[in-house]
């Protein structure tokens, strides 16, 4: 590691930091903390994308903070899992600010909408970078509050309601994740995850760390909205403003599913029966019932919110399988998923602005009056469906040829079968809100339609998210043989114990 | 030869931009394209008549496998001159038929999206580049069926055709992997078809036929997936004609032909093939028979044919494939003619039922020409293409020796029967029939419309009276493309004199007559409504949607006490199994309840007991909420107990915020809901078990001792590096200061809410 190296890992953290600090100075002024907000983030996917260029040179790069030599102190380490991880939700971040420009009402931009936001990405960005169990669990609270107070920001009742429910199940999660955290340490005396992975390996009694592990697969599945725990991600989503579930639904259970990852593959690793198949089970379930729940919706925000469940259960299936294919396949299918879905949530949100709300039965002529809208829709749509050549595809693709190599027919007939029931909820927005003609009220005043010129910003923000699409599904195998490197990694700790214990 | 494709595909975007402003310009671009990529392809056809192979490639994803991979055989270049020739007909016609709608710049448009896609789906030579054109034309042919969206009916059919499609490409999919799991290499069709032996002996062979297999059923529209394709009839005129006979559905047929040298010689791939090819082939000409709708018609004697093709290709030999190609050509001529005639009459007279139609010979001429012919090669006459394939195929199946060969042979005979009665009622009843129609202004459809399927219809004749100079060649080419070890063999003649298979032939026309003089007994028949395809379809629907309803509501209920207890209760399984496996790993000692207790802990035990009793007893959000917060500090006193003031005090602090938190939210919330004494019992039963559960664990994990490098460390490196007496103080301040700050930040975020909280008013989103 040369001294050069270090800033790297930091900055985004410190970028994030240092706006979110320099907006609660400007409290009184709104448009001087949009601009903090919008150069700090573009400042944070520019120290993102060299972060993963870096750690893609260079190999894993680690950061000691406060010069505490591990395992003593906190570590900060960039794999090319993290890196990704931070350029996507970079690029997320990125989008949902222009969105937000034209999105929150000012009553809420007062309340420190900036600040919060930038505080949120900041607990995202710790949970990717952290190599210290506790100190992930730092970044958890500080995401799941920042989370919080934005999801209550606009104050009505039913956004209330349903961050009660997610703030409460969200506690549940924290506390196991802090007595799995607690358990751990008291089983093997360190907190540092590279010094665990040894620890493990060595400890006498696998089934106390098996113990350990369910805390830390409920309290993630919590997070990262896994059957049975999903419940308070369909009934937390649909109520806030749409920028807010847009950035909530494409990155905040994402990072309970890299939390996932992380610990199934570094620490998790020493008896796979009693780990993984657990998982794999799980995931059957999540696909099934998360789509299910898509299909018996009639909001296109709910539609939205259980697909994300039903997805969910596909990069677990991933990471259950438990092949370097298969985990660069859920790599894959996180960032699709981050894209597509967050698209989804803003295209939503134009309808719903064009339209005044989001209900499947009062909705309709859309195709006829946004051709262009309809796009966006249809790109991102049937990419979450899976059809060739979108980006969905080529996830689906990956994992079911990964299942079939270990022979999990079941698991991937359940996927396929899950894809199918995607497409069928798909087809049915289309049907109500694109195909079917408005409803006899709005043609009333269908010659007023609004002119979707006059949402520029909105539009920008799902067009800069169509694009990255586009470029993921036409030119995937730049990022498949990325994931696939980070998949290696990911499938070797030694690698990663190797950069941050580099004497032992 | 990617250009063709890139070529199609840039003139879909262009029509869809430009159609609307220079209409003549755009649609003179795209014939010369067309006309351009025709003659392209033609320009490789002495290469291929002398059983040459072209392939091209451009990587794509090297990382797995896939390539942008393109082969031109006799088969692919059959199927590709099939698809732009029939694709240049549909596209004049289209010019005209959709003149007068302000939609036409999406419809050629798309119409030209889906024909790259095919094409390109017939070159491939990558499996997987070949499923994603695969996928492209259901994707097509979703926006094409529904084009007409604001017709219930037509979304109702362009959702069931994407959905078959679409379930049929996922096993499709799965079939690909599999295929390539179990050779051992890539996607590349080339290498595949090169070792052919190589699935035989694979473990896979059998999942993958059946995968494929039914991936090209729901493509083709096979029996029981073929209920999509008369729905698919509320299409725009001209995309039948294209999907829905020349192209689309033999898209299943192709693939077929394309792997049937992988697996002939299977019993499952020749049964499967052969029997549903069968019962599709018979119940199709069957059930075209009582149509009334000329359109449905055509669709039903599609399914059938396809059925032919299939049936075929199962009973397999060279001689077999001969005749399937010869039919394949004769049934893009006479169905693609019929179905534009169809347009034509439906766009000048208003109906397309048989029973409202009368006189049209005379009112339409030349559409009548057109039909009459088509349908006479349709029904076998001689000396039409259709009577060459109809005489080729009686002849192979005659002289075959797989056991089924005599059965199918009857029942081409029947379905023959009926196609010979459907052309009769067609003809007899909508073309010469005198009725009311006479009497109506009906004139004969414009120049192109009319100059399309006349053109298909004479070619159908041609063709069929000098097979040997025309077709023949690249017939010839496209069957041994199935056959690459066998020289060619296919011979085809008008005439082979008086024997078996030409009285077989006549027969089957005077069956046909017989069924057509009989047609009320037939059509009188009733099929109960339960064991229509359609029904079932529509039940699997609304069951699948009952079933998503009733387990999103047990689920997902809204209660927040249901959904903890259901995580609790998940957890708790979850944690039993690992403590009751590890069971050996921990000895518990009997004396660890009384040793050393301090008089402190009684006091915090008494205080944290009695709450909890009380928040069992009481019934107001408000009491409970400050019940917890008695839990709360009575831990924080613990805190202190074990002295640790400055976790006490954060403990304190946090406590505090919570409880301010909670109640600002809470009296905005419903009131609290009773529960049912049952109610009751569950949750506390998942109380005690989560309780319970954990208690073990802790206990368990406090009698595990390892020592710490890190306590050590701190200890010993407090005073000297950081510079502080207290332990504590130095890890929160410096060696673990990452996570304070994180939780300052957590605590000025909660301080941001709790403002937000108390000062903004309610406000009801703007339009």
């Amino acid at each position: 590691m040369s001294p050069t190296d270090i800033p790297l890992i930091v900055l985004p953290l410190w970028i994030l930091l240092a706006a979110f600090v320099f907006c609660t100075l400007f409290w009184k002024y709104v448009k001087v903390q949009a601009g903090i907000a919008i150069t700090a983030v573009s400042l944070y996917l520019v120290a993102a994308v060299t972060l993963l260029l870096a750690v893609d040179q260079q190999g894993i790069l680690v950061v000691q903070v406060g010069d505490w030599p591990a395992p003593f102190g906190i570590t900060l380490v960039a794999d090319l899992f993290a890196a990704i991880m931070l350029v996507i939700s970079a690029i997320v971040a990125f989008a949902v600010l222009l969105y937000s420009f034209q999105d929150i009402p000012d009553a809420l931009r007062q309340k420190g909408f900036y600040p919060v936001l930038l505080v949120m990405m900041f607990g995202v960005s710790g949970s990717f970078l952290t190599g210290d169990i506790f100190n992930l669990y730092v970044w958890f609270e500080v995401m799941l509050v920042a989370s919080f107070v934005l999801m209550v920001l606009g104050n009505t009742k039913g956004q209330l309601e349903g961050a009660v429910k997610y703030v409460i199940i969200s506690f549940i999660a924290s506390g196991f994740l802090l007595t799995g955290t607690a358990i751990l340490y008291k089983l093997t005396g360190t907190l540092n995850m590279a010094d665990l992975a040894q620890a493990i390996a060595r400890h006498p009694n696998q089934e106390l760390i098996t113990v350990a592990s369910v805390f830390f697969l409920v309290g993630f599945g919590i997070k990262a909205a896994l059957f049975p725990f999903f419940f308070w991600l369909p009934a937390s989503y649909p109520t806030p403003p749409t920028t807010i579930v847009a950035v909530m639904a494409g990155l905040l259970t994402k990072v309970g599913v890299y939390a996932l990852i992380r610990y199934y593959t570094l620490l998790f690793t020493y008896d796979l029966s009693a780990t993984h198949s657990v998982l794999l089970i799980i995931a059957g379930f999540t696909m099934f019932f998360g789509v299910l729940g898509a299909i018996a919706q009639q909001d296109m925000k709910k539609i939205l919110s259980f697909h994300i469940v039903s997805q969910i259960g596909y990069m677990v299936m991933g990471l259950a399988f438990f092949t370097p294919l298969a985990i660069a396949g859920a790599i894959f299918y996180i960032v699709h998923h981050i894209l597509v879905k967050t698209n989804l949530f803003l295209i939503s949100g134009i309808v719903q602005k064009t339209q005044g709300h989001n209900l499947l039965r009062q909705l309709g002529g859309v195709y006829d009056r946004y051709p262009f809208l309809t796009f966006l829709f249809v790109l991102s749509a049937f990419s979450l469906a899976g059809i060739p050549p979108l980006s969905g595809f080529w996830g689906k693709f990956i994992l079911a040829k990964a299942g079939l190599e270990v022979q999990q027919y079941f698991l991937v007939a359940v996927s396929l079968l899950t894809g199918l029931l995607t497409l069928f909820s798909m087809t049915k927005i289309w049907k109500a809100v694109f195909w079917s003609s408005a409803p006899e009220a709005e043609q009333a005043t269908a010659g007023s339609a609004v002119p979707l010129r006059r949402y520029y910003l909105l539009m920008a923000a799902s067009v800069f998210l169509a694009l990255c699409t586009l470029f993921l599904s036409l030119y995937p195998d730049l990022f498949i043989d990325l994931s696939n490197r980070a998949a290696e990694q990911l499938m070797d700790p030694q690698q990663y114990i190797q950069a941050v214990l580099p004497n032992k | 030869m990617h250009y063709i494709i890139v070529a199609i595909f840039a003139g879909s975007l262009l029509s869809a931009f430009g159609y609307r402003r220079y209409s003549k310009a755009v649609f003179a671009g795209l014939v010369l394209t067309l006309l351009g990529i025709i003659g392209y392809l033609f320009q490789w056809l002495p290469d291929i008549l002398q059983g040459e192979r072209v392939v091209s490639t451009i990587s794509w994803i090297p990382s797995l496998g896939i390539h942008f991979s393109f082969l031109l055989d006799g088969l692919s270049l059959f199927f590709a001159l099939l698809i732009t020739v029939f694709g240049l007909l549909i596209l004049s016609y289209s010019h005209r038929y959709m003149a007068k709608s302000a939609e036409r710049p999406a419809f050629i448009g798309y119409l030209l999206f889906f024909m790259g896609a095919m094409v390109g789906l017939v070159l491939s030579a990558n499996l997987i580049s070949l499923f994603l054109f695969w996928e492209l034309t259901s994707f097509s042919s979703f926006l094409l069926i529904g084009f007409h969206h604001h017709n219930e009916a037509a979304r109702r059919a362009a959702r069931q055709s994407l959905l078959v499609t679409a379930g049929g490409g996922l096993a499709l999919m799965a079939g690909f992997i599999l295929l390539s799991i179990g050779t051992g290499g890539g996607y590349d069709i080339v290498q595949l078809l090169a070792q052919p032996k190589a699935m035989i002996d694979s473990p896979y062979l059998h999942a993958a036929i059946l995968l494929i297999a039914i991936g090209a059923f729901t493509k083709s529209a096979q029996f029981p997936f073929h209920f999509w394709l008369p729905n698919a009839m509320a299409a725009p005129t001209p995309v039948s004609a294209f999907l829905h006979s020349a192209t689309m559905v033999k898209a299943g047929v192709y693939l077929i032909f394309r792997l049937h040298p992988l697996f002939e010689g299977v019993l499952l791939w020749e049964y499967l093939l052969g029997i549903t090819g069968a019962v599709t082939m018979t119940w199709g000409a069957f059930k075209a028979f009582r149509q009334d709708d000329i359109k449905r018609i055509l669709a039903y004697t599609t399914i059938s044919a396809l059925g032919i093709f299939f049936m075929m290709t199962g009973v397999g030999g060279q001689e077999a494939i001969n005749a399937v190609m010869v039919y394949v050509l004769a049934h893009a001529l006479y169905k693609g003619a019929l179905f534009l005639a169809a347009g034509n009459i439906d766009q000048q007279t208003g109906t397309r039922n048989i029973s409202d139609l009368s006189d049209l010979a005379r009112k339409m001429p030349y559409t009548a020409g057109a039909v009459i012919l088509s349908t006479a090669s349709m029904a076998g006459v001689i000396p039409f293409l259709g009577f060459v394939g109809k005489e080729s195929l009686y002849h192979a199946l005659y002289h075959h020796s797989q056991d089924m060969a005599l059965l199918y042979l009857g029942l081409l005979f029947l379905a023959g029967a009926f196609f010979t009665a459907v052309t009769l009622e067609i003809i007899l009843h909508a073309f010469l029939k005198k009725g009311t129609l006479r009497a109506d202004p009906i004139k004969e459809a414009p120049f192109l419309m009319v100059l399309a399927p006349l053109l298909l219809a004479v070619l159908g004749l041609l063709t069929g009276l000098m097979p040997g100079l025309t077709v023949e060649p690249l017939l010839k080419w496209a069957a041994a493309s199935l056959y690459p070890a066998d020289p060619p063999t296919m011979q085809l003649k008008l005439w082979h004199g008086f024997n078996l298979v030409l009285l077989l032939s006549a027969l089957t026309l005077v069956a046909g007559v017989v069924l057509y003089l009989w047609r009320k007994g037939i059509q009188r028949l009733r099929q109960p409504y339960w064991l229509k395809a359609d029904y079932l379809y529509n039940q699997c629907l609304s069951a699948t949607e009952s079933l998503a309803r009733f387990s999103t509501d047990t689920l997902q209920n809204g209660l927040l006490r249901n959904y903890i207890a259901i995580i609790l209760l998940t957890f708790s399984v979850l944690l039993v199994f690992p403590l009751v496996e590890g069971r050996a790993a921990y000895a518990i000692p009997s004396d660890f309840l009384l040793r050393d207790l301090q008089i402190y802990e009684v006091v915090v035990l008494i205080f944290v007991t009695f709450a909890v009793i009380f928040l069992f007893k009481t019934r107001s959000r408000l009491v409970v909420t400050a019940t917890f917060g008695i839990i709360g500090y009575s831990i924080a006193l613990a805190y202190t107990v074990f002295s640790a003031p400055d976790v006490a005090i954060t403990q304190f602090l946090a406590e505090t915020l919570t409880l301010i938190l909670l109640i600002i939210i809470l009296h905005r919330l419903p009131s609290y809901t009773l529960k049912k004494p049952i109610a009751r019992i569950k949750y506390l039963t998942v109380s005690l078990l989560f309780g319970a559960a954990m208690a073990v664990t802790a206990f368990v994990m406090l009698h595990q001792s390892k020592d710490s490098d890190l306590e050590r460390f701190f200890l010993e490196n407090s005073v000297s590096q950081g510079k502080g007496q207290n332990a504590v103080n130095v890890i929160l301040v410096d060696f673990r200061a990452l996570d304070t700050l994180g939780e300052i930040t957590v605590l000025m975020i909660t301080m941001i809410g709790i403002i937000g909280l108390l000062t903004l008013k309610p406000f009801s989103p703007k339009r």
